[in-house]
C-alpha cells in the first residue's frame, strides 16, 4: 500500500465505504446526471430556436455547479470526516497503524471527496456535451475545468491541514474568506499575493477561458506554481499533524520557506497587478507602497510560524536537558538565528519594490531594524511562554495588538483631544506599521528615535529570557 | 523479565520515560523491559499514569525525557514500520459504527497490509477467537458495549502484532467472555508475545500475568514477579482483619495505641491493620487485645495476593 497510496489506499477505501461504496457513490452521480440531464433538455424544449445560446449558457451554469461542487462539497467533506475521526478518537486507531501521514492524507483526500468526484465527472462530460451543442471548444472547457481542479486540490489540502490542526480551523478560513470578500475586495487589492492564490475565481480566469476572452500573462503559470507549492506545503503539514497532534506543522526551515513562498508571490503579484485585472480593482484605489506595506506586515506574521516551532524546539530540548535526558538529541536551530532569517526573506520585499538610490539603502536599514527587533521580541516571548506551557498563541496576539495598535490608538485618543486639523505620528511611529510606512511612503516622520524604542523593548524581552533561572528544588542555574 | 535461563532479547524498553502535562507529571521516570513471554500488569487508582503509559508504549503520547524501544528500534513519530509490530487497544473501542464488524476487520487488515489472500481467512479466525463470528454482518452500532469491546481486541491482535497493549480489555465484557479473555491472553504469552494489561480486576491479574506493576502519582512504586509482589517485599509484617462480636467505641484508638501496631482503617466491629508476622507476635497481640476487654470474634493474617499488595502499598484510592 505503501507504494500505491491512490490505488490501494486503507484509509480512502474505508471513507468510500463510509459513503455507502461505490454503487451507492455511482447512483448518486446517475441520479444527479439524469435531474440535470432532464433540466438542459426540458430547457432547450421550451425554446428550440435558442438552442446554442442556451447550451452557452448551460455550460457557463455547469461550470459553476462544478466549483460549488468540487470547492464547497469537496471541502465540506474532508472537514467532516477528519473532525469526526479526531473527535472519536478514531484518529489515534489510525496512528497506531503503520500507516504513513502522505499515505493517509491521500486517503482522506480520495475516500472524502470520491462523492464529489464522481459528480464534478458527470458535470464534466455533460459540459462536453453542452459545448459541442453550442458550438464552443471542448478544449477550453476541459482547460477551465482543469483550472478548477487543480484549485480545488490545492484547497482540499488546505482544508485538510486545518482540519487535522484545530476544530476552529476550518471556520476561521471560511471567516478569513467571507471577510475578504465583504470588505469590497481591499484585502485583495492589499495583498496582490493573496490575488495570485485564489486566482481561478477572483478575476473570473475560468469563467473567461470558457468564455474566450481570457487573456493569458505570466501571472498565471506563477499562480498554478504558487498553489502547487501552497498545497504542498499544507500537504506536508497535514501529513505531521496526522501523525502526532503536539509535532509542529511547519517546522523552522519549512516555516521560512513558507515566508519565502509568500514574499515571491507577492513581488509577483505586485509586479504584475495590471495583469490581474480583479473585478473590483477600479473601485479601490491603493498606491503600490500600500500593497508593499500590506504585504510586509503580512510576511512578519508568517514569519511567526517557523520562530514560533524553533522556540518551541528549543524550549523541548532544554527541558530534556534538564531533566538529563539520556537520549537528548542534537541542539535544535536557535530561534533567533531562524528569526534573523526570516527578518532578510521579510526584508526582499521592499528591496525588490522600492526605488533605487541613496534613500534606498537607509530605507532598507530602517526596515531591517525593525524587521529584527520585532521577530527577535516575538521569539524571546515565545521561548518565555513555552517554558511554563506548550500555548503562547494569546500572549503572542496580545503582544503584536499592543505594539503594533497601542501606540496608533494613543495617537488617535491625542488627536481627538487636540485641536490638531491634522493627525501628528510622533507616537504612532512606535508601531512597526507606522514606521513602515513612514519609510516606504517618505513621511516626514523621525523614525530614529521609536526604531531605537522597539529595538530596547527587544533587548528588554532578551534581558528577561536570558537571565539566570534557579532551577526549583534542585539549586542548579539555567540560561 | 524472563523466566528461562538465558534471557532473549527485550521486546520492548521502557527507559526513563516521563510525560508532563503543564506541571502535572503523569508518568515519572519510569523503566521496564519486556521480553517474549512476560505479561504484565498494570493497577493503580485512577490518574495513576497508566493510560498515559501505554499511549507512550505504542507512540500516540509524546515524552518529556526517555525512550520506548520496540525491538531494539526507537519509537520515533517518523518509526512507521515498527507500528506493525505494536497492538493496541485503548480503554474506549474506537471503531467506525456504520461499518459491519467484518468491513472494519478488513479495512485493519488493508491498514496493516495484509495480503488480500489471507485477509479472509484471518478475520474468521479472529472473529472465532472472540466469539464474533455470528455477529460478523451486523454494523457495529448494534453491537452492545461488550461487543465492541471483542471487535476492538479483534482489531488489535488481527495483525498479528509482537507487543500488545491493552487498556481495561475487560470492561463491558461478560463473565463467561472474562474467562474466555483470560484463556486468549494466556494463549498469547505462550506464542511468546509480550503484553501489557491494564485493569482493575485484581483476581483476573493474578491468574494470567506473570508480572505486577503498581503505578501511583505517576510511578512505579512495585514491580515484579506476580509471585514477589503478592508475597510482599517485607516479610517481617503483614496485614490482619480483626472482627469483634459486638461494636467497641474507639477501636481504632485502642489499636493505635498498641506499638507496632501501623496502617489502620476500623470501623466499630471491625478492623484491618499492619502488625509483626510472627506467630508468637500475633499471639501476644491477642492476648493483649482480649485483655483489654475488647470482645475478639476473628482475629487472622490476610492471605498474600495481589489486592493484599495493593492495599499494602497505602494507596487510599481504589476503584
Amino acid at each position: 500500500m505503501a507504494g500505491m497510496p491512490i490505488v490501494d489506499n486503507a484509509l480512502g477505501w474505508v471513507q468510500m465505504r463510509l459513503r455507502g461504496g461505490p454503487i451507492r457513490i455511482a447512483g448518486k452521480a446517475g441520479a444527479y446526471a439524469a435531474i440535470i440531464g432532464a433540466c438542459i433538455l426540458v430547457s432547450i424544449r421550451v425554446d428550440p430556436k435558442q438552442t446554442t445560446w442556451l447550451l452557452s449558457v448551460w455550460t457557463k451554469g455547469l461550470l459553476v455547479l462544478q466549483a460549488g461542487i468540487l470547492i464547497l462539497l469537496g471541502c465540506a467533506a474532508i472537514r467532516n470526516v477528519i473532525r469526526r475521526d479526531v473527535s472519536t478518537r478514531m484518529l489515534e486507531s489510525h496512528r497506531v497503524a503503520p500507516v504513513s501521514g502522505a499515505v493517509a492524507v491521500v486517503g482522506y483526500l480520495l475516500g472524502a471527496t470520491s462523492e464529489a468526484t464522481a459528480l464534478g465527472l458527470v458535470n464534466l462530460v455533460l459540459g462536453v456535451l453542452t459545448s459541442v451543442g453550442a458550438g464552443q471548444l471542448v478544449g477550453d472547457w476541459l482547460l477551465a475545468n482543469a483550472f478548477l481542479v487543480w484549485f480545488a486540490v490545492f484547497l482540499w489540502t488546505a482544508t485538510a491541514f486545518f482540519a487535522f490542526v484545530s476544530k476552529a480551523g476550518f471556520g476561521v478560513l471560511v471567516i478569513v474568506a467571507i471577510l475578504s470578500a465583504m470588505s469590497g475586495g481591499i484585502a485583495f487589492v492589499l495583498l496582490p499575493g493573496l490575488v495570485l492564490m485564489v486566482n481561478p475565481l477572483v478575476n473570473y480566469a475560468v469563467s473567461n477561458i470558457i468564455g474566450g476572452s481570457i487573456q493569458w500573462g505570466g501571472a498565471y503559470p506563477i499562480a498554478l506554481l504558487a498553489q502547487f507549492l501552497g498545497g504542498a506545503l499544507f500537504f506536508i503539514g497535514a501529513t505531521r499533524k496526522y501523525r502526532r497532534d503536539d509535532l509542529v506543522a511547519f517546522g523552522p526551515w519549512l516555516g521560512s520557506a513558507l515566508v519565502a513562498g509568500w514574499v515571491t508571490i507577492s513581488i509577483v503579484g505586485i509586479l504584475n497587478w495590471t495583469q490581474l485585472s480583479l473585478p473590483f480593482s477600479g473601485t479601490v484605489d491603493v498606491t503600490v507602497t500600500q500593497q508593499l506595506c500590506a504585504s510586509t506586515l503580512m510576511s512578519m506574521l508568517f514569519a511567526l510560524v517557523p520562530v514560533s516551532a524553533a522556540a518551541l524546539a528549543e524550549s523541548r530540548w532544554h527541558r530534556r536537558r534538564l531533566l538529563n535526558d539520556p537520549y537528548l538529541e542534537r541542539r535544535p536551530i536557535s530561534s533567533a538565528f531562524v528569526a534573523f532569517v526570516c527578518a532578510g526573506v521579510c526584508l526582499l520585499l521592499p528591496l525588490r519594490i522600492m526605488p533605487g538610490g541613496p534613500a534606498m539603502l537607509e530605507g532598507a536599514v530602517r526596515i531591517a531594524v525593525m524587521l529584527i527587533a520585532f521577530l527577535l521580541s516575538v521569539s524571546c516571548l515565545l521561548r518565555i511562554c513555552y517554558r511554563a506551557s506548550s500555548k503562547a498563541a494569546f500572549i503572542v496576539g496580545l503582544w503584536i495588538c499592543v505594539t503594533w495598535l497601542g501606540p496608533l490608538f494613543a495617537e488617535v485618543v491625542r488627536f481627538g483631544a487636540s485641536d490638531l486639523k491634522e493627525p501628528p505620528c510622533d507616537i504612532a511611529a512606535y508601531s512597526p506599521i507606522v514606521t513602515l510606512l513612514a519609510v516606504l511612503d517618505d513621511w516626514a516622520v523621525n523614525t530614529t528615535f521609536p526604531l531605537a524604542v522597539q529595538v530596547a523593548l527587544a533587548g528588554a524581552m532578551a534581558a528577561v529570557y536570558y537571565r539566570p533561572r534557579r532551577k526549583k528544588g534542585t539549586g542548579v542555574f539555567s540560561g | 523479565m524472563n523466566q528461562d535461563d538465558q534471557p532473549s532479547e527485550p521486546l520492548s524498553v521502557v527507559d526513563r520515560v516521563r510525560v508532563q502535562f503543564g506541571s502535572l507529571v503523569a508518568v515519572r521516570d519510569v523503566s521496564f523491559e519486556l521480553r517474549a513471554g512476560d505479561l504484565l500488569g498494570l493497577i493503580g487508582p485512577n490518574g495513576a499514569g497508566k493510560t498515559t503509559l501505554l499511549r507512550a508504549m505504542c507512540g500516540l503520547q509524546s515524552l518529556d525525557c526517555g525512550c520506548v524501544h520496540v525491538l531494539g528500534e526507537a519509537l520515533l513519530p517518523s518509526a512507521v514500520r515498527v507500528l506493525h509490530r505494536i497492538g493496541f487497544t485503548p480503554d474506549t473501542p474506537t471503531v467506525y459504527e456504520e461499518l459491519t464488524v467484518r468491513e472494519f476487520l478488513r479495512f485493519i487488515a488493508k491498514a496493516y497490509h495484509i495480503g488480500s489472500d489471507a485477509i479472509e481467512e484471518r478475520i474468521d479466525f479472529w472473529l472465532e477467537q472472540v466469539w464474533l463470528t455470528e455477529k460478523m454482518g451486523q454494523k457495529i452500532k448494534a453491537l452492545s458495549r461488550g461487543m465492541r469491546q471483542r471487535v476492538a481486541i479483534a482489531r488489535t491482535l488481527l495483525p498479528n502484532p509482537t507487543v500488545i497493549l491493552l487498556d481495561e480489555p475487560a470492561a463491558g465484557i461478560d463473565p463467561a467472555g472474562r474467562v474466555q479473555l483470560r484463556q486468549l491472553l494466556c494463549n498469547l504469552r505462550a506464542q511468546g508475545k509480550a503484553l501489557v494489561v491494564s485493569s482493575h480486576i485484581l483476581a483476573d491479574l493474578n491468574e494470567y500475568c506473570t508480572h505486577i506493576a503498581i503505578m501511583a502519582q505517576g510511578s512505579i512504586i512495585q514491580f515484579g514477579s506476580v509471585a514477589a509482589v503478592a508475597g510482599g517485599a517485607d516479610d517481617a509484617r503483614c496485614r490482619y482483619t480483626l472482627i469483634l462480636a459486638r461494636p467497641v467505641a474507639g477501636l481504632r484508638d485502642v489499636l493505635e495505641k498498641i506499638a507496632g501496631v501501623r496502617g489502620v482503617e476500623a470501623d466499630n466491629d471491625r478492623a484491618v491493620f499492619e502488625y509483626a508476622s510472627r506467630r508468637e507476635d500475633a499471639a501476644d497481640l491477642l492476648a493483649r487485645l482480649v485483655g483489654q476487654g475488647i470482645p475478639v470474634a476473628s482475629f487472622a493474617p490476610n492471605l498474600p495476593g495481589l489486592e493484599e499488595a495493593y492495599m499494602r502499598t497505602g494507596i487510599r484510592q481504589v476503584d
